[in-house]
């Protein structure tokens, strides 16, 4: 907390952070600014010329049926993917805090898939379900549920949900780890020395103590869920069967460069800004000032 | 309301380092032991085996005769507090207090009752729906051990709890426990790195190093016999000073400096004859010595540096020729001066001596 700029010079901070301006107004100010213009247009069919049309692009997606699909997909998706990526990796951190030999591989190990490309991650999964030809899909099968993905829009929605929260879980997982090494030991003793049996100690104190690592984690895996899922959903099961896994992002991308209806794609994404943002906010607002306890 | 034995316990860690090498030590109901040491002595592992929370590698613990070297920390009926005082940050004073009853299945009205008593004895009334860490170091200092009363346990484990607060708070909370231990009678274990803290509070002592009980008794009787050169310098401050010497070709004196070089020799109350030439140490306690006495030897010694306390002085001297230290405490206050050259007399109702080579005490 400087009372003065240690800066002589009074331009000299805004040349150093002009950079970062230059960057941030070339690569997200202009192209969202931009967004915002292109979804007030109409285009014709061959995109010789546009037309402006004020609202009715969103007007027109809040009326299509397909919009509400995809926006309940994404309600769905980003639970799901939350809540698992979530709940296995908190289930992960515990036992990795309690190994004592090993515990290096072990976490590494927990980490790697965190390193793989989403879209090579989407391709494992589809390669291990894939009705015809995939591992996992075949012992499924001879558990005695006939599995496919490719016509049943529930085994779609699942399979993209657990390849989206795989990927997650790495990430969780440290988080976890972090704020499970950072509990001192003395208060699982001290709670142990209380008669509060293992089961009792994870609920009563160590979980509490973990919630703003919750917290932080569950905007942050929301905000995954529906932004950064793209390219897995698309390698997977590109939004199918019929648009039963097409989340927000997915139809931005396929009535944009697929439909090329650039003014509803634009109208889309807006939209979508709007909720980065709403999540931005809420992260700020509560996960820096730390949920107390 | 217990006992607790040690019986030839021994702590060995998986990587083969030994801790604890075979303590044997009973402790009476209602007693208050302090296990002192400096750090990495053994004190604190000995406490927590008791409570469970190390393994016992060797020998047997009992507490009310009942061996628990298997038993659960929560089946040992114990309380502890932890230096950190190891607060559940999210919960108030009153569900702090009253967490481990909770876990015990306690009825509730039974809970609130012992969570107010504790709460008055404590001070801490008022406080009850704050949470730690709206409270001072004092104050979170009271609810540890309010945590600890309201489970009424067979045995409180201390395991150095004033260590986080300043000296002046140190002095009150050290008052404080020793109050409600004796008023509550409950067995009490005590770890602590601070002699003054042990000699204070302890019923009896424990002195430790590297694993080895090196003394085991009532701190007085520490103070006034300490069975190793050890303990002889780690009890009391400051502690005991500690000469190197020989016993002279008569027996009746201990001639100062290694093999006796420095010539100066130090007449014995009970004479030792047969061992001339046995290479001693000599230790006497800073307020034993004599500065200008008007009988016996006299040693001179040069002052190096003075600490008035107000209520006496202490006085960091140099002998002669060998370079050993000797500190001097003086009643009352007296002039520092950096080049004081004081003549000193050893009292010979106060001297103590310890065979070099074992540093074990030898008897008159």
């Amino acid at each position: 907390m400087h009372q003065s700029s240690p800066f002589n010079h009074r331009l000299l901070p805004y040349l150093l952070v002009l950079p970062q301006i230059a960057v941030t107004l070339a690569f997200f100010i202009w192209p969202a600014l931009n967004a915002v213009w292109l979804s007030t247009r109409q285009e014709d069919a061959f995109g010789l010329s546009s037309e402006f049309v004020g609202l009715e692009h969103y007007i027109a997606i809040f009326h299509d049926g397909t919009y509400t699909r995809a926006l309940v997909n994404t309600a769905v998706f980003s639970t799901g993917v939350t809540v698992v990526s979530l709940a296995l990796a908190l289930l992960l951190a515990v036992m990795a805090d309690r190994v004592v030999r090993g515990a290096m591989v072990y976490k590494t190990l927990l980490i790697w898939p965190y390193a793989v490309a989403p879209a090579v991650a989407g391709v494992i999964w589809w390669l291990a379900f894939n009705p015809s030809i995939g591992v996992v899909a075949y012992f499924i099968n001879i558990l005695g549920y006939d599995w496919n993905h490719l016509i049943k829009a529930r085994d779609a929605m699942m399979l993209v949900i657990f390849a989206a929260a795989w990927k997650q879980i790495s990430y969780n997982f440290l988080f976890f780890l972090a704020g499970l090494q950072a509990i001192p030991r003395s208060l699982i003793e001290a709670a142990a020395l209380d008669g509060a049996s293992p089961f009792r100690r994870f609920w009563t104190v160590i979980f509490p103590l973990l919630s703003p690592t919750t917290f932080f984690l569950l905007v942050v895996n929301i905000i995954y869920a529906f932004f950064d899922t793209f390219a897995l959903i698309h390698a997977t099961t590109a939004g199918g069967p019929a648009g039963s896994t097409e989340t927000l992002v997915l139809k931005v991308f396929m009535d944009g460069f697929v439909g090329l209806d650039l003014g509803g794609s634009s109208a889309q994404s807006v939209v979508l800004m709007v909720m980065v943002m709403a999540l931005t906010v809420v992260q700020f607002r509560f996960v820096e000032r730390k949920v107390q306890y | 309301m217990a006992t607790v034995d040690f019986i030839g316990v021994e702590k060995t860690y998986p990587n083969g380092h030994k801790a604890i090498h075979g303590i044997n030590l009973n402790i009476t109901d209602g007693e208050f032991v302090v296990l002192v040491g400096p750090s990495g002595c053994g004190k604190s592992t000995l406490l927590r085996m008791l409570a469970g929370l190390e393994t016992v590698t060797g020998g047997e613990i009992r507490i009310d005769g009942k061996v628990v070297n298997r038993l659960e920390p929560a089946d040992r009926d114990i309380a502890m507090v932890f230096q950190n005082y190891a607060l559940y940050p999210h919960m108030s004073v009153r569900e702090n207090m009253a967490y481990g009853l909770r876990n015990r299945k306690t009825p509730v009205d039974v809970i609130e009752k012992r969570v107010a008593e504790a709460a008055k004895v404590l001070g801490l009334e008022g406080m009850l729906d704050r949470k730690p860490k709206q409270l001072s170091g004092g104050q979170r200092q009271r609810v540890a051990m309010g945590r600890a009363i309201v489970r009424e346990p067979k045995a409180f484990l201390f395991d150095e709890p004033l260590s986080n607060l300043d000296a002046k708070l140190r002095v009150q909370m050290r008052v404080e426990i020793r109050r409600l231990q004796r008023e509550l009678n409950t067995t009490a274990i005590y770890v602590t790195h601070d002699q003054v803290e042990a000699m204070t509070m302890a019923d009896r002592l424990v002195v430790m190093r590297d694993g080895v009980a090196q003394q085991i008794g009532r701190p007085l009787d520490v103070y006034a016999k300490p069975r190793t050169t050890y303990v002889a310098a780690f009890i009391g401050s400051p502690g005991m000073n500690l000469l190197e010497g020989v016993i002279s070709a008569d027996g009746s004196a201990v001639v100062l400096g290694k093999n006796g070089a420095m010539g100066r020799s130090i007449a014995l109350p009970v004479a030792r004859p047969g061992e001339t030439g046995r290479p001693v140490v000599l230790g006497i306690r800073p307020e034993h010595l004599l500065i200008n006495p008007q009988q016996g030897d006299t040693v001179e010694v040069r002052s190096v540096l003075t600490e008035p306390l107000g209520a006496d002085t202490i006085k960091y001297t140099l002998l002669p020729g060998c370079g050993q230290s000797l500190t001097v405490r003086l009643p009352g206050t007296h002039p520092s001066g950096d080049t004081d050259v004081l003549a000193v007399g050893f009292d010979p109702a106060h001297l103590h001596l310890f065979d070099e080579a074992t540093g074990l005490r030898l008897e008159d």
